[in-house]
């Protein structure tokens, strides 16, 4: 028998049919997994991502209308998840960084044991990566690993096609620029 | 900042080009670590058990709250005190109380005078104006809410209120 495809599977759900959301998250969870650890970098946050994904898509799957893709748009919502995390990240690292923070909040009280795993399970790839801008980085994972076309990026960033090849291709100049830097020493 | 002064579009070519000179350069590059294959058996599950907390009776009432209940009492609260310290001063409950004033009945006058501890039975009306002007306000409230009904009550009558109602009465008398 042909297994359902994501859209039936999305039907079944919407019956009141968890297993078959089940069977989309077995589906997708890897591919959701990579996107998020390559734009987090640690295991840990892209474990939180993928929950977090799944667990959005569920509930907000009445917004679901099918113009794109059940992986497609999941991908959306990880992607989203991803960039506030950075956002969030970039945050608390400025206030960590600050005179202030340094007072308030002495070292012993950081989380050394994450930093070291996300620093740990970067390659100097993902690190050469991880040094691009949030956004950009986005469209590079989107372009280099998951090979998705300029027209899907556009659907996934909410923005226009123009102008995506060129960031895309700056980018993988940046990164080429990088991998060699550290490959030198 | 470096300005970049090269506003081409790359080519597809150009970009096939660089995007394989980069995947040779980290060919030798180890890739990230995978998760062990039982972490990918337990997401399912652990994401089915979060989503069954996410939608149980609990989660929902949070849920309702957060996005009913709260805004919405939050909602009334502004009304509320906006319309105690910032709705703008019209004359329309004046008139209601000096329509109400006027339609009550001689009896009910005369026991607002009479209730009162500054006036006298035997107050004549020009006198009213002036004396009465210390009846108290919140006699005069209490008496509207016996009277008047609550579509008037005034608990807490301004000095330009109770005036109001005042010359209202004094024209009642006369």
């Amino acid at each position: 028998m042909e297994p359902l495809t994501d859209l039936e599977l999305v039907d079944e759900v919407r019956a009141g049919n968890r297993q078959a959301y089940t069977e989309l998250m077995r589906r997708h969870q890897e591919r959701i997994y990579w996107v998020a650890r390559r734009m987090v970098g640690s295991h840990a946050d892209a474990d939180d991502i993928v929950q977090e994904t799944f667990i959005k898509a569920f509930l907000s799957l009445g917004d679901f209308r099918g113009d794109a893709g059940f992986y497609t748009w999941i991908y959306r919502i990880a992607v989203n998840l991803s960039l506030n995390a950075l956002r969030k990240r970039h945050i608390v690292d400025y206030l960590r960084d600050s005179e202030l923070a340094r007072m308030v909040f002495p070292p012993s009280q950081e989380n050394p044991h994450r930093d070291l795993e996300r620093k740990e399970l970067e390659s100097r790839l993902a690190k050469a990566v991880g040094k691009l801008p949030d956004k950009q980085r986005a469209v590079f994972i989107m372009r280099y690993y998951d090979e998705m076309s300029y027209d899907e990026i556009a659907y996934v960033l909410k923005t226009s096609v123009g102008g995506l090849k060129a960031n895309y291709f700056h980018a993988l100049r940046k990164v080429k620029q990088e991998l060699k830097n550290a490959l030198e020493v | 900042m470096r300005l970049r002064f090269d506003k081409r579009q790359p080519t597809d070519e150009e970009e096939e080009t660089l995007s394989r000179s980069l995947r040779d350069l980290a060919a030798n590059d180890p890739p990230p670590q995978s998760p062990e294959p039982a972490y990918w058996q337990n997401l399912p599950i652990r994401m089915n058990r979060t989503l069954d907390e996410a939608t149980s009776g609990k989660a929902i009432s949070l849920s309702w709250a957060a996005r009913v209940a709260i805004p919405g009492v939050v909602a009334i609260l502004s009304f509320l005190i906006g319309l105690r310290y910032y709705a703008p001063e019209s004359d329309g409950s004046l008139k209601s109380l000096r329509e109400v004033t006027l339609a009550l009945p001689p009896s009910a006058v005369d026991s607002l005078y009479v209730a009162s501890l500054t006036t006298t039975d035997t107050m004549l009306a020009a006198a009213v104006e002036t004396d009465i002007l210390e009846v108290s306000t919140d006699d005069v409230g209490e008496y509207y809410l016996e009277h008047a009904g609550t579509s008037t009550l005034v608990s807490d009558l301004t000095e330009q209120e109770l005036r109001e109602v005042l010359v209202a009465l004094s024209s009642h008398i006369d």
